[in-house]
């Protein structure tokens, strides 16, 4: 309990110092450049109370958890196949190599001019993002599968699904999540830049909108709340590790 | 059946080898050679052997954890591996194994992995929770049952294993070197309990150890491994009454021969 409450109180002595820092760069550098702690807050009950905040985030979350689902998918999908059979491994594998080095963001501009500027190009350029990331955790989850806990299985008298169940989905898990959290500014990032291009509505929106006047206290509005989007998922994946690894997995 | 049951042997390894390299090459390395062993359902066999002589080896082999390179395992006068045959570890769980290391699921609590066996065929019944309760307590692990591998000591992850063995009941378990890492009362203790529960339940058992004591305290048979390739140099039928007093064995009359028999076949080869 102590070494609790000592936790907490460092990251409030985190969290006050940063604020502070902040006031002081608004106050060297200008509000019309760095706009104060105040204002943002004001901004941001302002929006509340008009709808517009609620709005953003849920716009901007939706293709953020879309994208992320099927890049998800899609890359532990793919890890496993190619760790399934070795030829289409062999085949494949340069090409994923080369295609991660690509610069997703760098991707925006062709994906607007194969799929417009409806949700699609939107959806997959986080999806891309998401789908690298966790295809390599994945796919390094399953190299650490310990083939003697396979064997022990099978002399248990496991069958092919109960040793994928109870061996290498217990393993393969908390590389997920691993790439999940690593995923997840990026993903977001993604979401960002992905409504800079086309939106009614959304964080990012809002932000190239601020920028269009010049309205700095905008723009600052519109990273803290993707900062705050962003935090709030970490907690949730933090959570969902804390329920469903065990053992001594729990530090991975 | 019964007939049968008295004239075949439980397990037989006929020409059993165990190679690793390519055939071709002089890098090719058997590891045992024309292996020859025959076990009598219910018998209870002590293996010995240098270093390197392929005690574990031959354990995996039997428990088709290891392809053969050549010969057969046959039980219950089938074949169930060698010759080509698709290996089928445990042998549809007629052989259990206890490996050297514990090999339990670092993930699962020691209860969790103690019925992990049982929940492979199907929901768990009271009896089963009966028997692993049991087991459980057999191997003083009645505590920990909610801990996690990771919170044990060695010596309490190779009882966990052990049970986890024991508890859906194999007809035949291999155990290698179950009691090695554990202090002299543990170690006493669980001999005795192993015993005991052999002779409850019927069991055949080949206990893979390097103390000459525990060979000839638990086994009605001691088989010497040796040489490389490894072969069978000798076999010595223990003629101790049971039950036996593992921490007492040496008190017996034959004792003393029986222990030098078997230190000159594992010391005359280890000198070659």
């Amino acid at each position: 309990m102590n070494t609790r409450l000592r936790v907490i109180s460092v990251k409030l002595a985190g969290v006050v110092s940063l604020l502070a820092l902040w006031e002081l760069a608004s106050s060297v550098v200008g509000v019309q450049w760095v706009p104060g702690v105040g204002a943002v807050a004001g901004r941001a009950s302002a929006e509340l109370l008009k709808g517009a905040l609620v709005r953003d985030i849920a716009a901007t979350s939706g293709l953020f958890f879309v994208g992320t689902s099927i890049g998800l998918i899609l890359g532990a999908a793919a890890a496993c196949a190619l760790r399934l059979s070795p030829r289409i491994d062999q085949m494949v594998q340069p090409f994923i190599t080369a295609a991660m080095s690509v610069p997703k963001l760098g991707l925006v501009p062709l994906l607007v001019l194969w799929f417009g500027t409806s949700w699609a190009p939107k959806v997959g350029l986080v999806s891309i993002t998401v789908f690298f990331i966790v295809f390599a955790l994945t796919y390094s989850g399953l190299l650490a599968v310990d083939p003697r806990l396979v064997t022990t299985a099978r002399v248990l008298g496991a069958n092919s699904l109960q040793v994928t169940r109870s061996i290498v989905f217990p393993t393969v898990w908390p590389f997920v999540l691993t790439g999940m959290e690593v995923a997840l500014p990026w993903a977001l990032s993604a979401a960002i830049v992905a409504e800079y291009l086309s939106a009614e509505r959304g964080i990012g929106h809002g932000i190239e909108q601020a920028r269009q006047m010049s309205d700095s206290v905008g723009v600052f509005y519109g990273i803290v709340l993707a900062t705050v989007v962003v935090l709030v998922c970490n907690v949730m994946l933090v959570v969902t590790r804390r329920m469903t690894v065990k053992g001594n997995l729990e530090n991975v | 059946m019964q007939d049968n049951a008295n004239t075949t042997p439980l397990l037989q390894l006929q020409g059993l080898g165990i190679a690793y390299g390519n055939p071709d090459t002089a890098e090719r390395r058997w590891i045992l050679k024309d292996l020859d062993l025959t076990v009598e359902d219910g018998e209870f066999v002590t293996i010995m052997g240098s270093s390197g002589a392929g005690k574990s080896t031959l354990l995996s082999a039997i428990a088709q954890t290891l392809p053969l390179t050549a010969g057969k395992v046959i039980f219950k006068g089938e074949a169930i591996g060698g010759g080509g045959m698709a290996q089928m570890p445990g042998c549809n769980r007629q052989i259990g194994y206890v490996t050297q290391d514990d090999s339990l699921l670092p993930w699962r609590t020691v209860w969790d992995n103690l019925v992990f066996p049982l929940t492979l065929v199907g929901r768990l019944t009271e009896a089963d929770i009966a028997r692993a309760k049991q087991l459980l307590q057999q191997v003083g692990l009645s505590e920990w049952a909610s801990h996690y591998p990771h919170q044990l000591s060695g010596g309490m992850r190779k009882r966990a294993s052990l049970a986890r063995t024991l508890v859906y009941n194999p007809p035949v378990v291999l155990m290698d070197e179950p009691f090695g890492a554990l202090d002299a009362e543990t170690r006493a203790q669980l001999q005795s309990d192993l015993l005991s529960l052999w002779q409850a339940e019927r069991k055949t058992i080949l206990f893979v150890t390097h103390d000459i004591n525990e060979a000839i305290a638990l086994g009605d048979r001691v088989v010497v491994l040796s040489g490389s390739p490894g072969r069978i140099v000798l076999h010595r039928d223990v003629d101790i009454a049971r039950p036996r007093d593992p921490e007492l064995i040496f008190k017996a009359p034959s004792f003393a021969a029986h222990y030098d028999t078997i230190r000159s076949h594992l010391r005359g080869v280890a000198h070659i």
